[in-house]
């Protein structure tokens, strides 16, 4: 049990890291920047033993920390994506991402009652951009829902975990997602400068708003080598909104904005571990994700819309002595992508992943409170082809007799991505560990 | 389609960036292109001129269109296209005008891209629509004089 251990008053810092096209398990939710035990264990860790990088995969797994922890993460990848309509070249839009996250989590001293209780918080940070958000002007532009700008938004999640029986954890956080609110107010004012562009003025006010998105798990130990979770997250969605007001005179031109980032969708996962056996444990993650309730970002719904899926994922876990850890997963993961027959062009095909780490307990080492986790991880998608049909497709000018097709698909597309990832994870132990 | 976007064909709104030691951007120019016709009919194979015109860009983002001062430098073009297959019939693709022809199996995908003096550049783009033929085999489109 948790002997006293000493508060630690964390200054939120730092944020994202790119993760993984699923749900970001990241440290603190940004796609792509999982903490190197979870993305070398495929993300299927929802009924191990809890740490500070994995309060989003199950907030429960936080009260198995029995020290005060302060995880310091950093990723990078290399994102391999292209997209060629029927005939053409390729269209190579492959990229670097990359980025930091910061966790932090400890037992609350006190009395008995009390030191049930854990609190964490994490922060993730995309190493170019705080918030990205593109706004296209066509509706037809070949996008990936999975990995265009989910890197690239930064996210700070707080949690709270509980023993409530000496085998059952529950436990509850939020997760932060920015949103802009961006009105902007265009003006003209006769004879301010004696060129008439000059005239025109522009008033631009930004401000940044957080959305919450709770997430709340459980984890069940009935037997000793056999562990039980389910977890709930919620949706994960920024909205840049604000008008473009245009005055001209006696002309007043009223544009309310309202742009969405559908990052990620609700899902329930659910796992079991079971282990340690002769030194191995295995974990089985299944993860129902409501992608049918994706929507554009202009606010409307696909057409047709988004699938939900049921991603799996395994991972195991080989104590070689005891400072040295491997790991080992992979899993499925289905596309909600569906048949981009009609207008728009998501990019999207089923994707398999498998990862491989370690890490090293230089407690055991060399008697400093350090371990260091690190992974290379491959997610591999396959090839996605779609055929337009004209008939699905709107008319791009209804004023020309005849259909005109201007779709930026037609008449028909392949795409393909990958993800190569890396990750390193510094974990403090800042207390005395009870034992 | 939309033509003479000065931002092109996406508009990106960066909340903050991670950068030290840049300085503000060169002025961007402005980039119209005027196409006509607009459209031709599925299978057009070739047949029907395409012209594509620079020539209401600007050294700088305006309003309303104004004449470059005289001996002001000279904007710089460049055409690309994807999409149908082209051939340039008249002009090259580094002028301010073109004639193009297309093969007419899909839509032609133009985009034109604009640099002035102080290095400052701009691209917008335009699509040539296709329209297919009628349940007769007939082209509903009018037929288009050459330029």
């Amino acid at each position: 049990m948790t002997g006293r251990a000493p508060l630690i008053v964390v200054v939120a810092v730092l944020g994202a890291t790119v993760g993984s096209a699923r749900r970001a398990s990241a440290a603190a939710g940004t796609a792509f920047a999982e903490t190197s035990r979870v993305a070398a264990l495929a993300g299927a860790v929802s009924a191990r033993p809890g740490d500070a990088g994995s309060q989003l995969e199950n907030p429960a797994g936080l009260a198995d920390i029995n020290e005060p922890v302060v995880l310091l993460n950093a990723n990078a990848a290399r994102l391999s994506q292209w997209f060629a309509r029927n005939g053409e070249a390729q269209q190579d839009s492959s990229r670097w991402l990359g980025g930091f996250g910061f966790a932090a989590a400890t037992p609350l001293p006190g009395p008995s009652w009390l030191r049930r209780f854990r609190v964490g918080m994490a922060l993730d940070l995309p190493a170019a951009h705080v918030l990205r958000v593109a706004v296209s002007d066509r509706l037809d532009l070949p996008t990936s829902p999975i990995y265009d700008q989910r890197p690239d938004r930064v996210s700070a999640l707080g949690t709270l975990a509980v023993s409530l029986l000496d085998r059952l954890n529950v436990g509850v956080g939020l997760a932060i997602t920015p949103s802009l609110e961006t009105p902007t107010t265009v003006g003209f004012v006769a004879g301010r400068d004696p060129s008439v562009e000059r005239d025109v003025t522009v008033r631009l006010d930004r401000s940044m708003d957080l959305d919450a998105a709770p997430f709340l798990g459980v984890r069940a130990q009935p037997f000793d080598k056999l562990g039980l979770a389910v977890v709930y997250r919620a949706s994960s969605i920024s909205h840049a909104t604000g008008n473009q007001r245009t005055v001209a005179g006696g002309v007043l031109d009223d544009d309310p904005v309202d742009y969405l980032a559908f990052w990620d969708p609700a899902q329930i996962v659910w796992g079991v571990a079971v282990g340690p056996f002769a030194r191995w444990s295995l974990s089985l993650d299944a993860t129902y994700n409501q992608w049918s309730r994706f929507r554009s970002g202009f606010d409307t719904s696909a057409v047709p819309p988004f699938k939900d899926t049921l991603r799996v994922s395994g991972g195991a876990e080989w104590k070689s002595n005891r400072w040295l850890t491997l790991r080992a997963g992979g899993g499925y993961e289905p596309s909600p992508v569906p048949d981009q027959y009609a207008e728009s062009n998501y990019l999207g095909a089923n994707t398999v992943y498998f990862a491989a780490g370690g890490g090293v307990d230089l407690r055991e080492l060399l008697h400093a409170p350090l371990r260091v986790d690190g992974y290379l991880g491959a997610r591999l998608g396959g090839t996605q082809n779609a055929t337009k049909r004209a008939s699905a497709l709107s008319d791009a000018d209804p004023n020309t007799p005849g259909q005109q097709i201007d779709n930026l698909g037609y008449p028909g597309f392949q795409s393909r991505s990958s993800l190569y990832q890396a990750g390193l994870t510094l974990t403090v132990f800042v207390g005395k560990e009870a034992r | 389609m939309k033509s003479g976007t000065a931002r092109g064909l996406c508009a990106t709104g960066v909340v903050a960036v991670l950068a030290c030691g840049q300085g503000p951007p060169a002025p961007a120019p402005s980039a119209v292109i005027n196409a006509m016709p607009t459209a031709v009919c599925a299978g057009d194979n070739f047949m029907t001129p395409i012209a594509l015109d620079a020539k209401g860009s600007a050294a700088h983002l305006t309003l309303v269109y104004v004449p470059p001062p005289p001996g002001s430098p000279p904007l710089r073009y460049h055409w690309a296209f994807s999409g149908s297959a082209t051939m340039v019939t008249a002009g090259d693709v580094n002028s301010d005008s073109v004639t193009v022809t297309m093969a007419g199996d899909r839509p032609l995908h133009v985009a034109l891209t604009v640099s002035n003096s102080e290095g400052g550049s701009t691209t917008t783009t335009t699509t040539i629509d296709i329209t297919p033929l009628d349940s007769s085999g007939n082209c509903p489109l009018a037929p288009v004089s050459g330029p």
